[in-house]
């Protein structure tokens, strides 16, 4: 009894979905998994914390940085971070096998003003108008936080709400401000923003901002991140280790030509010794609570936490619990050197083997003790908090922080690299389905099946990871990239995902122990998405329209683009027009910004962490590292670009069923629709109609039916395909600050809500104010009518190795993927999709229903985890335009 | 790829084609609906695909009454009594210039139902092909997929060609010659038994279960393939001890072995709205999981592969 579903929808929607609406009662996930009693005790502590900030570190390193005036920059800057870490407060928590973080708060952060100070000023009124006037704070007028879970979303009692995330004690907010204006006219940003206005086109930039056409600026917003860590010189060396590395080169390099290598070395030194500080004042607090404490067990846990941490703040890890703190370790000193997101810890899994396999061996560790202290691990990572604006924490990442953990790939020979250690890490991610470290599989045909179905039965726990990423096809786009860089075949197997999806340069290290040498692998660049970040295309096309105007504000953008406009032609031409006019000045005033960051913030310890900088001398705004072609421009909203086109070229140039003026007035009028900004829902399902909708229906009709991206059908997808090839092709025509072409990113993260919810209707048929179509390939919700193979193929109808990465968003009921034999099937689906030379997909196993009932009572579903563009979070913590919009998401379903 | 050189290609009316579908047959399948059923069943959870042709469906919901769909009929079909839509039923499955759908800009009325050609078909498939994984193929079902004879055949001859699995579903009421027509391009055959009570099998499907019968017999003599019978389990009409027992013994008669029975839903009800058809399955309840686990557990005693639902083991 087949049951064809293309008439099941409910009518009460005003647009068919593909499949009919989920019977029964709400489908709870076939797999349910409980963390050891240790982590399920942290993971409630964790629920019950609020996101805290703090002023200690910023305190500190404005004063030192004061104190140092004159200094050679690197080393002011060295000293200044030293003495934040100096002077963190410790804490350590009952139960933790791994020990520090960021602050002294379990979600602790703080605020970088060196980075920008605008931001917290903005409360101080005069400084707030001074910065509207440049367009910089638009961006979070139009962005919602989620306003459950751990977000302090508004003032209460003695704390004071920061961006609508982060609560800061009341009586740290004067320091705060008193830090921050110490930083006026000397931070990354206000530095920048004077020399960026140097930019002939520089007027031109401000206004794109303000229409938010782009998102934000790349240079002091997330200066690092998107990239992949390296642990290899901690691991190998020791910090003690490393200092007399650093000791010796200094001595090799001073009065030589070439000078600052000589600072370098000394400020890597200066930062190291910090961070021995730091760590020993952890292990200080541990045996001070071993002190205190009287129950057995936890007494010892302490004095092992403490003895631990005095070993590893000079010597290299002796067992897989070492190295694991270690790698811990040096992540947080990373995250907490700049304000980063998306710093990933890669293949840890093949990182930490050797370590693993040495007490698995010798019988010091069992596979229970390895998945207790995988789980703590991943609590750590969850609780990593990323300070910045509204606007990024909220709009860009959802207040994600993106620490992708990759499982799989090719070994340095190019075998399968998958070992049992990465059996357990996926296990422990289903046993403790915390957001972060989220999880990627790296799939080649040559891993073992059964890896591949360990991957597939975390899928299937609803969590969103592992996202399917293509090893083959990035490393397509890895040596085509970074060939004139030198990369061989071989290190482009070293490759992992930094970030949510960007694929980053790799390499393989030789590290020892126990006389054998171990090939493993870590980042060799700097952040690899960094440079043009976010233009929205529906925007763009809207101005198209427009010709140059901003309709929302009424202000003129671009120059008006001389084109009539009577043919198709036109309107592409001068779409490409407008975007290259785009392109060309955010690329000049973001190297500046970057240019400014590297002199006035370098990085340090990340720096000394990438090969090649520590052989070089030099940090990573230095070209220290080994890969530095890695600026690109990022875009979103593509899909409805290129519906909006094809409804165009159907409707008005060739069928001739309405004029370009027709359509501009049907945006004008939202179609007869209510703005969804007025009615606060974000997915075309649940929109408001005006009274004078009738007299639009026939035009919303014919732009709705026109052809539509996801079908398999030519029309539009050689319209996708020639934005493409186009698109992968320009953004080489311009240069990054390391004077390197650019290249393409196609990631939405999360821009596609508040960069949606400034857009008009568009001519595809969305309405105003509602959010894109998510990811780079997924198509528009709802208008993938063909069913997913369809959606495959026009997903795959061009060559995804031209671009940093693809991504597919899938929804999947519980259903579709049902039991074994479901789960071979769901593992099938997607090699296929892989084998066409797709770069990437990632499924929501989830019963919408479950999501809308989570959306009324979100207390109820606390620890509800969806996918997301490209990362995986805690339904609570989303903000509503998302949560509409994953809801709106076509939902497969076999019956 | 073309199907075939230069043979003219069978053209045909389905109603949907349904890609990564994995509870009719091995693997993540292509599911091809066919228009056209000889039984008229209370159940049916396709009625829009009892048809030859194309059918009208009409959601009242959705209609806004704007009156365009009553100027655009070139037939007289569609008329307003008492601010309710009536749609002459008998014109419309006739027509064949449906412009009041084109000119519903709020898709109340909407066709189901459309011709196209085999070769088209292939294409799909072939496209399908690509995404299926190991096991994988297609399956026709409908309506009745062997009713389009000639169109069936050269869907699935061409596939049999390509080495794609092939499977039908079948109500088994059709001329043994179409059957006769297909079986060497056919891989696997799931044919529903409703009934074996003659009488009471025509009070729920409109037609006999002779034909059906012996058909049944004959297949499972001359078909190599894999046949599974498959029963939609009605309470209160076929799910009695009487006929379970009956059908035990036809399906020993036949010498195969193997069934699958599937539980009533009401999922196509709505259906019945939209084309103003009246649904006769209301009265039969949805059976419960420890009903059908008893009616499995019957037939498995008598030594009879029994799966329930979506369990068929392919």
């Amino acid at each position: 009894m087949a049951t064809n579903k293309d008439f099941l929808e409910c009518s009460t929607d005003l647009y068919n979905y593909y499949g009919p609406k989920p019977k029964g009662d709400i489908q709870s996930r076939e797999i349910n998994k409980t963390p050891s009693p240790r982590v399920d005790k942290a993971r409630q502590l964790y629920f019950e914390t609020k996101s805290s900030a703090s002023v200690e570190f910023p305190y500190w390193y404005t004063r030192k940085w004061q104190d140092l005036e004159g200094e050679v920059p690197i080393i002011r800057r060295a000293e200044a971070l030293k003495a934040g870490f100096e002077h963190l407060t410790p804490a350590i928590f009952p139960g933790e096998l791994l020990a520090m973080g960021k602050a002294h708060y379990l979600r602790g952060s703080y605020p970088m003003p060196w980075l920008s100070e605008a931001f917290f000023l903005a409360q101080e009124d005069e400084m707030y108008k001074e910065i509207q006037k440049a367009g910089k704070v638009s961006a979070d007028e139009v962005t919602t936080m989620g306003q459950g879970g751990g977000n302090v979303t508004k003032s209460s009692g003695n704390v004071i709400s920061i961006a609508g995330k982060f609560g800061l004690r009341k009586e740290e907010m004067p320091m705060l401000l008193k830090v921050a204006k110490k930083w006026h006219n000397r931070s990354v940003d206000d530095v920048g923003h004077k020399y960026e206005q140097l930019v002939p086109d520089y007027k031109t930039k401000e206004e794109i901002m303000r229409a938010v056409i782009c998102m934000f600026d790349s240079g002091y917003t997330l200066p690092q991140g998107r990239e992949v860590m390296n642990y290899f010189y901690p691991l190998q060396y020791g910090i003690e280790g490393i200092i007399n590395i650093c000791k010796e080169k200094a001595s090799d390099t001073a009065g030589y030509p070439g000078m600052d290598r000589l600072y370098f070395y000394k400020a890597v030194q200066t930062m190291l010794e910090g961070l021995q500080t730091w760590i020993n004042n952890y292990a200080k607090e541990a045996r001070f609570m071993a002190s205190l404490e009287e129950t057995q067990g936890q007494k010892e846990e302490y004095l092992e936490v403490a003895e631990r941490l005095e070993w590893l703040s000079k010597n290299k890890a002796r067992n897989f619990h070492d190295a694991l703190q270690l790698v811990w370790i040096f992540h947080v000193a990373v995250l907490n050197e700049d304000a980063i997101s998306g710093l990933s810890p890669g293949r840890l899994g093949q990182v930490l083997y050797p370590y693993w396999k040495q007490d698995m061996d010798n019988g010091t560790l069992t596979n229970e003790k390895t998945i207790e202290l995988l789980e703590c691990m991943r609590m750590k990572f969850t609780e990593i908090d990323c300070f910045a604006s509204m606007g990024v924490v909220g709009g860009v990442l959802s207040g994600n922080t993106f620490n992708n953990l990759c499982v799989g790939g090719l070994d340095k020979d190019g075998e399968s690299a998958a070992n049992e250690l990465e059996m357990l890490i996926m296990e422990s991610a289903m046993t403790c389905d915390t957001p972060q470290p989220t999880l990627s599989l790296l799939y080649d045909e040559k891993l073992p099946e059964d890896f591949l179905l360990k991957g597939i039965e975390c899928t299937k726990i609803g969590t969103g990871y592992p996202a399917w990423v293509n090893n083959r096809v990035a490393m397509e786009f890895l040596l085509s990239n970074f060939k004139k860089e030198g990369m061989e075949l071989e290190e482009a197997r070293a490759w992992s995902l930094g970030g949510c999806l960007e694929t980053s340069p790799s390499s393989w290290m030789p590290l020892e122990l126990n006389g054998i040498t171990h090939y493993i692998p870590g980042g060799s660049a700097p952040a690899t998405s960094v440079g043009v970040h976010f233009i929205s295309l529906p925007k763009v096309l809207e101005a198209v329209l427009f010709d140059g105007m901003d309709m929302r504000t009424g202000q003129r953008v671009y120059p008006p683009h001389g084109f009539k406009l009577d043919s198709y032609e036109e309107v592409w031409e001068a779409f490409k027009k407008y975007f290259s006019i785009t392109v060309e000045v955010l690329t000049l005033t973001n190297n500046i910004q970057h240019d400014v960051w590297g002199k006035i913030s370098p990085s340090i310890i990340n720096s000394m962490l990438k090969p090649d900088c520590l052989d070089l001398g030099k940090d990573i705004s230095n070209k220290g590292c080994r890969y530095n072609r890695t600026f690109n421009v990022e875009v979103c909203g593509g899909v409805n670009l290129v519906n909006s086109l094809a409804s165009i070229k159907k409707n008005v140039y060739e069928e001739n069923s309405f004029s370009l003026n027709d359509l501009r007035s049907a945006i004008d009028a939202n179609f007869g629709y209510v703005s969804a900004l007025e009615t606060g829902s974000y997915s075309l399902t649940e929109q408001l109609k005006t009274k004078d909708y009738k007299e639009w229906l026939k035009i919303h009709k014919l732009c709705f039916d026109a052809p539509k991206y996801g079908n398999d059908d030519k029309y539009v997808d050689d319209l996708f395909k020639e934005w493409q090839i186009w698109f992968n092709k320009m953004c080489k025509d311009y240069r990054s600050l390391y004077d390197e072409p650019m290249y393409s990113c196609q990631i939405s993260v999360s821009t596609h809500a508040p960069m949606g919810a400034v857009t008009l209707a568009t001519p595809d048929g969305r309405l105003c104010g509602t959010t894109f179509a998510d990811g780079s390939v997924s198509a528009y919700p709802g208008t993938d009518k063909n069913g997913p193979y369809a959606l495959f193929s026009s997903a795959t109808c061009y060559n995804h190795a031209l671009s940093q990465n693809s991504q597919l968003n899938m929804k999947i009921h519980p259903s579709v993927v049902k039991g074994r034999e479901g789960s071979r099937k769901f593992l099938e689906m997607i090699k296929a999709y892989l084998r066409k030379g797709a770069f990437h997909a990632q499924f929501n196993v989830v019963d919408s229903r479950m999501l809308k009932a989570a959306q009324k009572n979100p207390e109820t579903y606390r620890g509800l985890m969806v996918r997301v563009a490209g990362f995986t979070q805690y339904w609570v913590e989303l903000g509503k335009q998302i949560q509409d919009e994953v809801i709106a998401r076509t939902e497969y379903e076999e019956i | 790829m073309t199907l075939s050189g230069n043979k003219t290609s069978a053209s045909g009316y389905v109603f949907d084609i349904q890609g990564l579908s994995v509870h009719d047959g091995p693997g993540c399948r292509t599911l091809i609906f066919l228009n056209g059923c000889t039984l008229n069943c209370h159940w049916c959870s396709n009625p829009e695909g009892i048809s030859l042709q194309q059918s009208l469906m009409y959601s009242p919901l959705k209609c806004i009454g704007d009156g365009n769909c009553i100027t655009s009929c070139l037939h007289n079909a569609i008329h307003l009594e008492k601010d309710k839509l009536v749609i002459s039923r008998e014109i419309c499955d006739q027509c064949k210039t449906p412009t009041c759908v084109n000119d519903c800009y709020t898709n109340a009325l909407q066709l189901s139902g459309y011709e196209i050609s085999a070769s088209r078909i292939y294409e799909i498939i072939q496209r399908d092909r690509q995404f299926w994984g190991r096991d994988g193929g297609i399956t026709l079902t409908g309506g009745e997929p062997l009713l389009q004879i000639d169109f069936a055949k050269e869907i699935l001859s061409a596939c049999y060609d390509a080495y794609i699995h092939t499977a039908i579903e079948t109500c088994g009421n059709i001329p043994w010659d179409n059957f006769k027509k297909v079986l060497p391009f056919i891989d696997w055959i799931f044919f529903d038994l409703k009934h074996m009570n003659n009488s009471v099998h025509k009070r729920g499907t409109g037609g006999e279960n002779t034909l059906i019968l012996k058909n049944a017999k004959q297949l499972s003599k001359e078909f190599e393939g894999r046949l599974i019978f498959r029963i939609p389990i009605i309470p209160n009409f076929n799910d009695s001890q009487e006929n379970i027992e009956e059908v035990i013994s036809f399906i020993k008669e036949t010498g195969r072995k193997e069934i699958n029975i599937l539980p009533l839903h009401h999922l196509g009800r709505e259906k019945y709205e939209r084309l103003n058809k009246k649904y006769l399955a209301s009265k039969y309840p949805v059976p419960t999981i420890d009903q059908l686990k008893k009616i499995e557990k019957v037939f498995r005693d008598s030594g009879i592969d029994c799966y329930v639902d979506s369990e068929t083991p392919f």
